[in-house]
């Protein structure tokens, strides 16, 4: 077991530490129909998912990649598809028995602090490495009232009527080129069954991981949470670094019903050559609440626009977000919120960090559909730019079809001002610390709504970030 | 006052049939420089190849291109300008006379700030303009009053692509209107301007783009202002007529201590579907600039405003703030905006956009009829007061009447 101080006194080279190889099973690299069936055929699956499977391929086959266009990004042109493995199983069967899981993958997660954070507050832990989960546990009390956390292939096996009543309704496959891809290919990630009035106060967490050379992942998250039900799920990654790209490309889909609450709290920090290319998309019906909370550190390049589709009457959808772009990174991130019901109300807040020649870019889209009177949007996206070298744009798009409506949108970019750092320098910090107290305090708004150990996780991160590269 | 309409026209075959011979004969029938003649082939060609640009939020489906024929020579070219002006060394003429009597001061300026290969349809201008405007305005001259260019469609005809270069040589000042203006028509009409405005250092322009096209003309074109070090322009565009409008508009501040103040009113009602592009691009360091959109739609309407601040690498201590507010006074009417910023340099003063969408807040309306007006009054006078600072940058009386009374036939 790690030692009790490791989570506020880890260094940042154990995210860069890669294991060795090992694996049972892994599909040839590029993407066909044989590569489609030999997953579908290995999980065991009903005969109606491998169809949705192939169907899918079929589609991101005839979708262009999104190089030009609203929701695009010319970057997307330096992604090899044939070099990516889209299959990878360590180990057999997801464990529940922490001491079946295999010591390599146990050195992995103990240095990424799993244990620990499980036998602080945590109740469930499903941790992802690799395509599969390999490590399982929920406390009984929620078993009993009914709630279901299980790794998305065991979903689909014990529970195949949620399952399909769900699955692919928020994001179909033809939604975007990679949400197709993700259908095609999808293995592991998080299904969450919320029962009827059940209100589950501690964070369902998750941990991600990839960890094999030119290995793409593509983990499916489906929750649903019935009429007054509450949650919420956190998902933090982290991964080592290899010389060639890899691709992240995850579909979440949740459905919040009537009267319910959830939160989705996300650290993104892939290792800096993965592409990261997800779809979030939540359905929120009448007087649900709905909250993204994600930030994104990690990554070559990310594209996450987390949704909400506003569709009861009443029902709220807020986006609460941060980037951080270092040297060689594009953190393309943003929210859309998307009002289809009257009396529906949404808040998106962006702080996007840029530094060493990074780039932010926040995309989002506010958007009233005709019948939604008396909606409420409001949008605030600040940027900050550390030096010469780095850039950010902002993006956003609002249509408004309906009269009834109040929307506001305000943006600013800047640099840290002279006075801030002279006055921080004055009281006896050194530059960088300055920067570093600056950054933390731009970022406030979102690390206060952490957990407090993601909170110190995210502030060291940030500061590690920083260090070493002022002048 | 000399208030000149220029006209004479001959018919070219549609846009379906026009051929490369047909431009080169028409350059080179009306006596043209060879340079030109190149000029407008190389834009044919550019134009005959391209694909259309990727308008999302511009419906053409109703122009038929192939049936639309343009013409040759000047059809609605109207210029007003002052004797005492041109006593000072202002030039102010037809910009095809302007290629033979000021050459070499056309070939220096012409397509400098637009690049005629933007897109298919800044090519199809270049290509085929023929009324069009020279103004000239040398060194330290400064004209007060303003002068106005009023572009007009001739009766039958289909198509129109006007050009207007603009030329402030350095510490003068100028007052310009700019206008376009039709009867309505009851089949889909192309109007295709391009403005292209160079600010020498230090000089100063008023400049007032008003686009009161009648039914049917669908608006496709293209303006921008270049200004040198420490120039300065005061832009207010109105958008009124039309059925489809697609604006790309810029000011581009090229040098150290250039300043844009620009303000904007839209109104689309009926089936107009209108859409702005303003660009606000600093480069030069120390460079200011102000935005300031309003739009109003009802009926049917839909609006588009697709602003952006772009600050180049290379620029240093910008100041700069965008604001875009839309009305909806009908629950049908539609609007988008994407106000948008890139930012590529840390070396920022200030930088930062807001927008907001809504209707008339009741509250308004309830005050205004508690003081005894009709629920139509108070709309009105509303909405006159949304668009007041955009009226009031006007630089002519007649004008802002007439804008003013067909901005309350539009309510």
């Amino acid at each position: 077991m790690v030692a009790e101080t490791t989570n506020l006194d880890f260094d940042y080279t154990k995210y860069g530490f890669r294991n060795e190889e090992r694996y049972i099973f892994k599909a040839a690299p590029g993407l066909n129909e044989q590569v489609v069936r030999e997953i579908s055929g290995m999980k065991g699956e009903p005969e109606w998912m491998l169809k949705r499977r192939l169907k899918a391929l079929d589609i991101f086959n005839k979708k262009p990649v999104p190089i030009t266009g609203t929701w695009a990004n010319a970057e997307l042109a330096e992604l090899d598809y044939d070099k990516i493995h889209y299959f990878v199983r360590a180990g057999e069967r997801p464990q529940n028995d922490w001491d079946a899981v295999p010591q390599e993958i146990k050195d992995t997660f103990e240095r990424l602090g799993i244990p620990e954070a499980e036998r602080k507050f945590l109740a469930g832990v499903g941790a992802q490495y690799e395509s599969e989960v390999v490590y399982h546990s929920l406390r009984e009390e929620w078993t009993s009232r009914g709630v279901i956390f299980l790794d998305t292939d065991s979903g689909l096996r014990e529970y195949p009527e949620i399952f399909k009543e769900y699955f692919g309704t928020v994001v179909p496959s033809a939604d975007n080129k990679y949400a197709a891809l993700n259908t095609a290919v999808w293995s592991g990630g998080s299904f969450v069954y919320v029962p009827a009035g059940v209100k589950v106060d501690i964070p369902l967490q998750a941990y991600f991981r990839i960890n094999a050379e030119n290995m793409g992942q593509f983990e499916r998250t489906l929750i649903i949470l019935e009429e007054g039900a509450e949650a919420h799920y956190i998902e933090g990654c982290t991964a080592p670094i290899y010389s060639t790209n890899s691709l992240h490309s995850a579909v979440v889909e949740i459905i919040v019903k009537k009267g319910a609450k959830f939160r989705y709290t996300t650290i993104q920090n892939w290792a800096n050559n993965i592409y990261n290319l997800v779809t979030k998309r939540a359905v929120a019906y009448e007087d649900a609440s709905m909250e993204w909370v994600d930030g994104n550190i990690g990554s070559r390049l990310t594209m996450k626009y987390p949704s909400v589709y506003l569709m009861g009457r009443g029902a709220r959808g807020e986006v609460l977000s941060v980037a951080y772009a270092g040297r060689g990174q594009h953190q393309d991130a943003g929210a859309k919120m998307v009002h289809i019901a009257p009396d529906t109300t949404s808040r998106i807040t962006n702080k996007s960090v840029s530094k060493n020649g990074g780039k932010t870019t926040y995309r989002g889209l506010a958007k009233v559909a005709p019948g939604a009177t008396n909606s409420k949007i409001n949008v605030n996206c600040d940027a900050l730019i550390l030096d010469e070298h780095s850039a950010s744009d902002t993006i956003p798009y609002i249509e408004i079809e309906e009269d009834r409506t109040i929307l506001a949108h305000e943006a600013t970019v800047g640099r840290i001002g002279e006075e801030q750092l002279f006055y921080l320098m004055s009281r006896g910090l050194a530059e960088s610390d300055a920067m570093s107290m600056i950054v933390l305090g731009f970022m406030e708004p979102f690390t206060r709504e952490l957990p407090m150990e993601y909170a110190i996780e995210l502030n060291r991160l940030i500061q590690m970030e920083m260090e070493g590269s002022v002048g | 006052m000399p208030d000149t309409l220029f006209r004479s026209t001959n018919g070219l075959p549609g846009l379906g049939a026009l051929g490369a011979d047909d431009i080169s004969a028409m350059s080179q029938s009306a006596g043209e420089p060879g340079w030109l003649t190149e000029q407008r082939l190389a834009a044919w060609t550019f134009f005959a190849q391209a694909l259309p640009p990727v308008w999302r939020r511009t419906d053409l489906t109703q122009l038929q291109p192939e049936t639309i024929a343009p013409l040759s020579g000047i059809q609605g070219t109207s210029i007003l300008a002052d004797d005492a002006v041109t006593r000072q060394g202002v030039v102010m003429m037809p910009l095809l006379a302007a290629t033979k009597s000021h050459e070499a001061l056309v070939r220096q300026y012409l397509g400098k700030a637009i690049d005629p290969m933007s897109h298919k349809f800044s090519a199809l201008r270049a290509a085929l303009w023929q009324d069009g405007m020279l103004l000239y305005v040398p060194r330290g001259v400064e004209v007060a009053a303003p002068l106005r260019v009023t572009y007009q469609l001739a009766d039958g005809s289909r198509a129109i692509f006007p050009y207007s270069l603009v030329i402030l040589e350095a510490h003068a000042q100028l007052n310009l209107i700019e206008e376009y203006t039709s009867p309505d028509l009851d089949q889909p009409a192309l109007a295709g301007p391009t403005t292209e405005i160079f600010v020498g250092p230090g000089s100063h322009i008023r400049y007032a783009s008003v686009q009161t096209w009648g039914q049917g003309i669908h608006h496709l074109g293209s303006q921008m202002i270049v200004l040198d070090r420490d120039a300065a322009g005061e832009w207010v565009s109105l958008s009124l007529g039309g059925k489809v409008q697609h604006i790309e508009a810029e000011s581009r501040m090229q040098g150290d201590g250039s300043a844009i103040n620009w303000l904007g009113a839209t109104f689309a009602n009926q089936q107009q579907h209108l859409l702005t592009a303003p660009w606000l691009r600093h480069i030069g360091s120390n460079t200011n600039s102000l935005m300031d959109f309003k739009t109003v739609v009802s009926g049917e309407g839909y609006s588009v405003f697709d602003g952006m601040i772009k600050i180049e690498h290379e620029s240093r201590a910008t100041s700069t703030r965008l604001e875009e507010h839309a009305i909806h006074l009908t629950p049908k009417a539609r609007s988008d905006s994407i106000p948008g910023l890139k930012i590529d340099t840390n070396d920022v003063a200030k930088a930062g956009h807001a927008s907001t969408s809504g209707q008339i807040e009741d509250e308004h309306l309830f005050y205004m009829q508690s003081r005894g007006m009709s629920q139509e009054e108070a709309r009105r006078l509303i909405v006159m007061g949304f668009f007041d600072p955009a009226l009031q940058a006007l630089p002519a009386d007649d004008l802002r009447e007439r804008l003013t009374a067909l901005i309350e036939a539009k309510i």
